[in-house]
């Protein structure tokens, strides 16, 4: 059973709708329900920031919803499609084309240059030769990435590889963005861009990210903010936006003006 | 199919230093199955040539022999004569045999000398095995070893030979071989008496049991068609097969030792790679062709330098040791191809496995 093509999204124009998700891991004797009954319905172009404590379970919540996880209870949808009741190879799909990854390390492969790094998730989708190379080199140009396509990661700034890893994210076209702490690892300047881009990613391409952070700054563009912790929502608090939001402040560049 | 990154070649060449000792040990591995096959198929080789570059359709000898020169064969003119009635024989041929040394530039060279007595007239071709009175057909390696060439002379207790041949007969590593006039050899070594082998020339029109029939002639005696008698005559060198295979699995394991080595630790190195990879959604399958690919960039490299050096250093050693005949056949590197090909799977079995074992969820964790 192939996913749906991203397109279809749900005619309610939700994008992500989790239930009851549950995640439980049993070590021996210890038992531990790192999600518990999670409920998340997400909205296309919307940006939903998660905070919590450490141990709170939000990157287990991340991986659950991009199905790198299996839940022990509970579904996710995107698009409508049930991720959680295909079989394991069939998530490969779900990884390929209804989401993007973006990490708090980058994540890059070491051997590969900036341009190739982009290019292998294309081909893991199927794409491959020229197209695979124009679509990775405009991803990376409207990035503003074009001095650095044949760079390998070493030879990259932590903002840079991020841009990578953004643009590694969106080579599918996935319409939903999960990113894992990905200002932690940048400086002021290098967190403020990356910032940016996620806001342009949800407003001006109108894709779904869902941020796990600790970075205040998030919560300018996010448009709800949910605090977890022991694995459950405890406060869902409608976030108004602030300077960030309506794409009025300063941006590295302008990005993604043709939608990517 | 449309070009992908190739990503088992960037993570080869991302360390250079392991990719060249991996290298080193798989094209050491066919070095080493190629010059030992080839050494055997060499004397092989020259074995077949010598038994077919002599008249005769059927090979006599005492029974029980193993090898044209490691066991004593005596066959007397009366067989002989008795063979000569087997009706389809047109002619009975002595061939006589015996290991001496020659003057080699200054240094003795094991000669096994032969002679053939024809019993008929031969044919122009069969009269091409035999050379002149006071001449000499020598192999190459006797060649190098003496230093002489076509028209030099070789001397063997005063007695002076012209060599007239290079090359038609072959070596047993241990000697060499070389041809005489039977007179030449009587005068060398005494009377002919009785022959080491009789070698039969038959009618077109030969009966089917015309062989059974000569073997009823001779008392104790064994009767072989010309490739039959070529695998008798290879016999001591088929001895060397357990050897050779020893060496061939001592080499295999080396190979096989370096490539595993690489391309687990490379695999390990890059563990977390995996796990971002299947993140992203590759499948299995295509991580399991990263790491097999990984295995055959160095297989084929290996495979290709290492037959390539083969080549050269049969060359080269042959120059420099006269007696290191060799001969590389297809079906040895074929061989060799597979064996490379073998390393390339076994090598890859365990990263493959660890690479299953991969926890996409662990790139997660920071």
């Amino acid at each position: 059973m192939k996913p749906p093509p991203n397109e279809s999204e749900s005619s309610d124009g939700v994008v992500l709708d989790a239930r009851g998700l549950t995640k439980v891991f049993e070590s021996g004797p210890a038992t531990v329900r790192a999600v518990d009954g999670v409920d998340l319905t997400v909205g296309r172009g919307e940006i939903v920031l998660i905070v919590g404590p450490s141990g709170a379970g939000k990157t287990t919540l991340l991986t659950l919803i991009g199905g790198v996880l299996r839940p022990t209870a509970g579904s996710v949808r995107i698009n409508g499609y049930d991720i959680t009741a295909v079989k394991e190879s069939e998530l490969t799909h779900v990884r390929q084309h209804l989401v993007g990854f973006i990490f708090q390390s980058f994540s890059l492969l070491e051997s590969l240059s900036s341009l190739e790094n982009v290019e292998v998730a294309l081909n893991f989708a199927g794409v491959t030769g020229t197209a695979a190379r124009q679509r990775a080199t405009r991803l990376l140009v409207d990035l503003g990435m074009e001095d650095r396509l044949q760079f390998k990661p070493w030879a990259l700034s932590g903002g840079e590889k991020q841009r990578v890893s953004i643009a590694r994210a969106l080579a599918n076209d996935p319409q939903l963005i999960l990113a894992d702490e990905p200002t932690a690892n940048l400086d002021s300047k290098n967190g403020h861009e990356v910032v940016v881009l996620l806001r342009d990613i949800a407003k001006k391409q109108r894709r779904t990210v869902i941020i796990v952070s600790h970075d205040q700054r998030i919560r300018e563009v996010a448009d709800k903010v949910l605090w977890l912790e022991d694995g459950r929502f405890k406060d869902v608090g409608e976030q108004t936006g602030g300077p960030l939001a309506a794409g009025s402040a300063p941006e590295p560049r302008d990005t993604f003006e043709d939608g990517g | 199919m449309a070009a992908e990154v190739p990503i088992a070649r960037r993570n080869l060449l991302a360390d250079r230093v392991k990719l060249l000792i991996a290298l080193s040990g798989v094209t050491l591995a066919v070095v080493l199955i190629l010059v030992i096959q080839s050494l055997y198929q060499g004397v092989r080789r020259d074995y077949a040539s010598f038994v077919r570059s002599l008249p005769g359709d059927a090979w006599v000898a005492e029974r029980g022999i193993s090898g044209l020169t490691f066991s004593n064969t005596f066959l007397t003119d009366r067989a002989a004569a008795d063979v000569e009635t087997v009706p389809g024989v047109t002619a009975v041929h002595r061939l006589y045999g015996r290991l001496t040394s020659f003057d080699a530039g200054g240094d003795e060279a094991r000669v096994y000398v032969w002679a053939l007595a024809h019993g008929s007239i031969l044919t122009p071709e069969e009269k091409r095995a035999i050379p002149e009175r006071g001449t000499i057909f020598i192999d190459r390696s006797l060649a190098k070893q003496a230093g002489v060439s076509h028209g030099d002379t070789l001397k063997h207790d005063g007695s002076e030979f012209a060599v007239a041949d290079i090359g038609r007969v072959g070596n047993v590593l241990i000697a060499q071989f070389a041809f005489i006039h039977p007179e030449d050899y009587s005068r060398l070594f005494g009377p002919l008496g009785a022959a080491n082998y009789f070698l039969v020339s038959l009618a077109a029109d030969a009966s089917d049991d015309t062989l059974e029939q000569i073997g009823l002639r001779v008392d104790s005696s064994s009767v072989y068609t010309a490739e039959e008698f070529i695998e008798v005559a290879e016999e001591p060198v088929r001895d060397f097969l357990p050897i050779i295979r020893v060496i061939m699995a001592i080499s295999f394991i080396v190979g096989l030792a370096l490539l595993s080595s690489t391309i687990y630790s490379a695999t390990i190195e890059r563990t977390r790679e995996y796990g971002i990879m299947k993140v992203l959604g590759a499948s299995p399958l295509r991580l399991y062709r990263i790491v097999l690919g990984q295995s055959a960039i160095i297989a084929v490299l290996g495979f290709s330098a290492g037959v390539g050096l083969a080549f050269l250093f049969n060359r080269v050693a042959g120059d420099l040791v006269p007696e290191f005949v060799t001969y590389i056949r297809w079906q040895e590197v074929a061989l060799t191809l597979g064996i490379a090909g073998l390393m390339t799977l076994v090598a890859s079995f365990l990263p493959i496995n660890r690479v299953a074992r991969v926890d996409p969820a662990s790139v997660f964790r920071a």
